[in-house]
């Protein structure tokens, strides 16, 4: 008997725009085993732009949000909605969801996809609809560390981009939040350690 | 067999709202048949809810007429009837037509977006409207100097100087004030519905103590005449009709009020104790927030200075800008927010609250999404001083009933 196939992650846009915003998008997606998917919605109409500075000193710009070399080799697929029945179920979820998340979602339940979403009305809707299952920006964060074994230092780092970049910090009630929270006072304490000395 | 939305969906108010959407994009029955390639009967019967509308023609439909396919879904209130009312004005606009047919909409959709944020908290918006005030009989000026005094009367503003215009008509009279980019030589506009109650959107490519004079101007539109929708154009008629000398006449009766301009002019001729010159007249319209040309006609009108005045200055090369450099006179400065902070407010709890996705509410904020976050964060992190004089972040977590001290977070700092 074969393995069983992995469950590709459909992207909506609040992750798509943090994981970008983390400058490990590229690694995010070679580390993990599972296939990376997005909607043509999310990525033309949703998830267009990120934030960033040249130095602390500097006005914040907007930055595009440009997957196009992930695209090209192959680490993300565009997929939209093509049937009745996805079409259907979009406009089913469309009465609670924008259309963005409604498509994301309908995508995932239609083609088997696990959806990695940090928005919380998206995620109670979610809960409610057994045959989809959800993720976070901060699990595949973190699931990429641990696959990559990669420093606090680092990790710190990423977390600090998705700050800045895209002002995502989670809520009190994200499982993974004591964790980032332990991790953004270690930058707060770095930094402040850098500035006395 | 499953049951989907489109089969429980009642089909007539299904079909009004897809009316509703089609008109306030200014298309007919027969531009939508042509677009979508189906017969005009067709879409007569879908908006008629004769006939089951399928999934790939909403999501077509939607795309067309500039919507979310969740806003035909959802049940959310699209005022179908909005953009009808400024149909004189879109005539005789011209060359901005399409310009001031794209504003009329944006504000139609702010409006909406308003009462649906409304919806979701249950709180409407409080009003203290007054009764419509009639100036029959009297020339407009007059009317409007009464109007004006009874108006700060009402709204216990005594004489002086009004600082928060915007705030004080979304706060204390319940208007829903919105700051759009409108064409050039619109001033502003202004719609009154019973469900909306006074709307009015004012041009914010417009200097600042324009956006003021606007302001007021709009709202004696409203105190006077609140059922006709309204649009404010320059220098756009060669008489000048009653209604817009009444809206200029309470402009500036509200915001220099003749009992205390007249005050605070002899208090500076006294101090003076020769003519008035052109810098006193800086310093008084800093005062009061208005135009150096606002303020000096209306010490004109009020005869503390000789009829003409302006006109004389501008003649002799009179400078504002150049002149207020010179007294170090700050230039009024508000942030023209394009939304009300209540409609701001409003969002962010229906956000925290699991009301709305995160795209809907940059939709809703008119932002991106990470400018969204930042919004929400602002608005929900206020600084705090503690009883020990600390300086840190009051978290104002809109699901819970208190509100709580936090530790700043842990990055903003």
């Amino acid at each position: 008997m074969g393995e069983c196939p992995l469950v590709p992650i459909i992207l909506d846009a609040c992750c798509l725009l943090n994981l970008y915003a983390s400058g490990r998008l590229k690694e995010i997606a070679k580390a993990l085993p599972e296939p990376l998917v997005v909607s043509d919605y999310v990525l033309e109409k949703e998830a267009l732009s990120v934030r960033y500075k040249e130095s602390d000193q500097d006005e914040e710009q907007k930055k595009p949000v440009d997957i196009t070399p992930l695209l090209s080799a192959g680490l993300i697929k565009v997929i939209s909605i093509n049937s009745e029945k996805e079409q259907e179920t979009f406009i089913d979820l469309a009465t609670e969801l924008d259309d963005g998340e409604a498509i994301t979602v309908s995508l995932a339940e239609h083609r088997g996809c696990q959806v990695a979403t940090d928005d919380r009305k998206a995620l109670k809707v979610i809960s409610e609809r057994a045959s989809v299952q959800a993720t976070s920006t901060l699990e595949l964060v973190k699931r990429w560390a641990e696959v990559r074994n990669v420093s606090r230092e680092e990790i710190r780092s990423v977390l600090a981009l998705i700050w800045t970049g895209a002002s995502y910090y989670p809520g009190e009630r994200d499982p993974l939040y004591i964790w980032w929270r332990d991790m953004m006072s270690e930058t707060k304490e770095a930094n402040n350690k850098g500035t006395t000395h | 067999m499953e049951k989907h939305v489109l089969d429980n969906i009642d089909p007539k108010s299904l079909g009004q709202r897809l009316q509703d959407s089609r008109k306030a994009r200014g298309l007919t029955q027969q531009d939508v048949a042509g677009e979508l390639g189906m017969a005009r009967t067709t879409v007569t019967a879908l908006e008629k809810g004769e006939r089951r509308i399928q999934p790939k023609e909403i999501i077509e439909l939607a795309k067309l007429y500039g919507r979310e396919v969740s806003d035909l879904v959802s049940g959310r209130k699209i005022l179908g009837d909005f953009a009808v009312q400024f149909r004189a004005s879109v005539i005789k606009a011209g060359s901005y037509q399409t310009e001031l047919e794209e504003a009329i909409r944006e504000f139609q959709k702010l409006c909406e977006d308003y009462i649906y944020l409304e919806g979701l908290s249950d709180t409407p918006l409080q009003r203290a409207y007054p009764s419509e005030y009639s100036f029959d009989g009297l020339p407009p000026e007059e009317a409007a100097e009464d109007i004006a005094s009874a108006e700060r009367n009402r709204l216990g503003l005594g004489d002086a100087p009004i600082i928060n215009l915007r705030e004080l008509l979304e706060n204390d009279v319940g208007l829903r004030v919105f700051y759009l980019r409108l064409p050039s030589r619109i001033s502003g506009m202004f719609t009154y519905s019973d469900e909306l109650g006074g709307c009015i959107a004012i041009n914010s490519a417009h200097p600042e103590e324009r956006c003021r004079w606007s302001l007021a101007h709009e709202y004696g539109h409203f105190l006077t005449s609140r059922f006709r929708a309204e649009v404010s154009i320059l220098l756009a008629y060669e008489r000048t009709p009653a209604s817009e000398r009444l809206g200029d006449g309470f402009a500036g009766a509200f915001l220099m009020p003749a009992s205390g301009l007249r005050r605070k002019f002899n208090d500076v001729s006294r101090l003076r104790k020769e003519k008035i010159t052109p810098a006193d007249l800086c310093r008084l319209a800093n005062y009061y927030f208005v135009s150096v040309e606002a303020l000096t006609r209306r010490l004109e009108s009020l005869r503390l200075v000789p009829s003409g005045t302006w006109d004389r200055l501008q003649d002799r090369g009179f400078k504002v800008r150049e002149a207020q450099d010179v007294l170090r006179l700050e230039p009024y400065r508000v942030l023209q927010q394009p939304l009300p902070l209540r409609y701001q407010f409003l969002a962010a709890e229906a956000y925290q609250r699991e009301k709305i996705t995160e795209g809907q509410l940059a939709r809703l904020l008119r932002v991106d999404r990470v400018e969204a976050r930042q919004i929400v964060r602002k608005l929900t992190h206020r600084p705090y001083v503690s009883d020990e004089g600390k300086v840190t972040s009051l978290d104002v977590d809109f699901t819970d009933m208190y509100a709580k001290v936090g530790d700043q977070g842990a990055i903003n700092g």
